[in-house]
């Protein structure tokens, strides 16, 4: 088994990284992709440096979830991350189908949610979350919903974009659906 | 505005990101909220991830069950929204380096990466502020529609490219704007480039202002939006861990911003229990009536734009000087506000910013008149502490 299978490492560059309580939300600023690592995942990914094995990751894993782990299961992770392109050297070729896994879990009688590695892409939330607060100038590239102003910036929490147009939210509600 | 129990839970999960709080603060305040209302304040004051961050902290930890969902989708919003920027400015790296341009990112761009550690979901963006030479913004902005991106203003120095947007600049203070600025505010432009510090030891290319410079200029900035957004504090207050006090105050008298870090340095103290050092207090310039007036409303969350703009007349020497601000300021000239405000009409936008003053005035006037107590300038501490050398 190569190096980079058996210790890989995770990418560091061209990516940003955000820690959460239960999740790690990574950016791969090279392929404009967001993805969302669960805990499990995220347990292998930050161990990924090139130096701990398959086998000490399933011991971090086990002793961080608190749950029993396998190699499997480790390397279940570790092909998940490098489809997701979130470590160094070539992807994976496919070789677990997340089926064959749950069914594997099912079998050791674990929790499948918490212990089932999940590397997810996230999707843009609605402008209204995504973005702060631009000025109406802006409504055209923000999109619509998209808190706004019109001279003074504490108008955000009252007005949205709406079609390209900053208007009150009762309106960007009527209007845009806000 | 922020009010009761919503207002002292955004503070303290600010204070708690700071360390200057504690978790038994932050879970005696999470009882009778009104958790849609606190979204939308988050929301408001650009603080919705750091509260998704410490609340899902706390909700783990302690085991509770809260209503996170909103703040959550917030702060992944924040985090793809920003992504989609710095993946973008990614590319315009190479081309920088390429063209051997040096640029320094500035404000929340430079924040998020530095300040926040690099957590983009936690600092949101609405676009990239780079300062370069004036010699290379056209290259620049040449390199930025081969890029795809489009000119969204007609100086042509807002390019926007689906919701990414970058604002070139080069002049820190957009005297361009509002000449008479540099009567109040004058950034050494040379010493700006000489201290600046390199974003990634191995690029050349982008940078950052120097931790001096920076407070400087994100005072300015938050000051002239009458320090609208709570987590503009947040980033003072972060950026002022790595200050040398006694230099900023060396570089606030150079560059006539003294009146700026006061406002600062009170709000950060008031609001995020950030200790200044004491002696910092007897260096900075008392507060006349207004001034005290503007930062009660500032702590309050209840200061309204312009009053911090309009303040900035203080910090012109000369009665001549402000009187010629306050002029152009209100009264911008036509070329600036057809580039601002493409669309709109400035003989429109005149009677609007002279209604917006008048009515300020009044606020102020029906402050005044009930208000029957005579100010005590807030200046924390000073009388009580002994003034120490900085």
């Amino acid at each position: 088994m190569s190096n980079a299978r058996n210790k890989p490492k995770r990418r560091k560059q061209g990516v940003a990284v955000q820690t959460l309580a239960d999740e790690v939300l990574v950016y791969d600023l090279e392929r404009h992709r967001a993805h969302c690592l669960n805990q499990a995942a995220a347990v292998v990914w930050r161990h990924c440096d090139g130096k701990t094995s398959v086998p000490q990751m399933a011991r971090i894993l086990q002793r961080e979830l608190d749950a029993p782990a396998d190699r499997e299961l480790v390397r279940y992770a570790i092909d998940r991350l490098a489809r997701a392109h979130l470590l160094e050297g070539p992807p994976a070729s496919a070789r677990y189908t997340r089926r064959d896994f749950m069914g594997r879990l099912k079998k050791l009688g674990l929790a499948a949610s918490v212990m089932l590695p999940v590397v997810s892409s996230i999707v843009a939330p609605a402008p209204a979350h995504a973005l702060s607060c631009v000025q109406e100038g802006q409504c055209g590239a923000a999109g619509n919903c998209t808190p706004c102003y019109v001279g003074a910036l504490n108008q955000c929490a009252a007005k949205r974009c709406c079609n390209g147009k900053c208007k009150p939210t009762p309106a960007a509600q009527n209007e845009c659906g806000c | 505005m922020l009010t009761g129990r919503e207002r002292e839970l955004l503070l303290t999960a600010a204070r708690l990101f700071l360390g200057n709080a504690r978790d038994d603060e932050a879970l005696s305040g999470l009882s009778g909220l009104d958790w849609p209302s606190l979204s939308d304040v988050a929301a408001k004051e650009g603080m919705s991830g750091v509260l998704a961050l410490q609340l899902e902290r706390l909700a783990r930890t302690y085991r509770l069950n809260l209503p996170l969902e909103p703040l959550s989708l917030a702060l992944r919003g924040t985090f793809v929204a920003n992504g989609a920027l710095f993946a973008e400015l990614l590319g315009l790296r190479a081309v920088l380096q390429e063209k051997r341009i040096r640029a320094i990112l500035l404000k929340g761009g430079a924040l998020a990466t530095t300040a926040y550690g690099g957590q983009i979901g936690l600092r949101p963006l609405s676009d990239l502020d780079l300062l370069m030479q004036e010699a290379d913004l056209p290259v620049v902005r040449e390199a930025l529609l081969e890029r795809g991106f489009r000119t969204a203003s007609r100086s042509g120095t807002l390019l926007t490219k689906g919701s990414v947007m970058f604002d070139l600049h080069h002049d820190l203070i957009n005297a361009s704007r509002i000449r008479r600025r540099t009567s109040a505010f004058h950034f050494d432009g040379e010493a700006l480039w000489k201290e600046a510090v390199l974003l990634d030891p191995g690029d050349r290319s982008l940078l950052v202002l120097s931790p001096a410079h920076q407070f400087l200029h994100l005072a300015v900035h938050a000051q002239k939006h009458s320090f609208s957004r709570l987590i503009w504090f947040l980033d003072l207050a972060l950026v002022s861990r790595q200050l040398d006090w006694e230099e900023l105050l060396l570089q606030a008298q150079t560059t006539g911003t003294l009146r700026s870090v006061a406002y600062a340095a009170m709000g950060m103290e008031r609001l995020l229990r950030v200790q200044i050092p004491a002696g910092v207090w007897v260096t900075l310039p008392s507060l006349s009536r207004l001034e005290a007036r503007f930062m009660d409303a500032v702590v309050g969350r209840t200061a309204k734009e312009p009053s911090g703009e309009l303040l900035v007349a203080f910090s012109i020497p000369s009665w001549i000087g402000k009187l010629g601000y306050l002029l152009e300021f209100t009264f911008p000239r036509r070329k600036v506000l057809s580039d601002v405000f493409p669309t709109g009409s400035a003989s429109w936008f005149y009677l609007r910013r002279v209604g917006q003053i008048l009515a300020l005035a009044l606020i102020y006037l029906r402050d005044a008149l009930r208000w029957e107590n005579p100010v005590e300038v807030p200046k924390p501490d000073s009388a009580s502490r002994p003034a120490v050398g900085i």
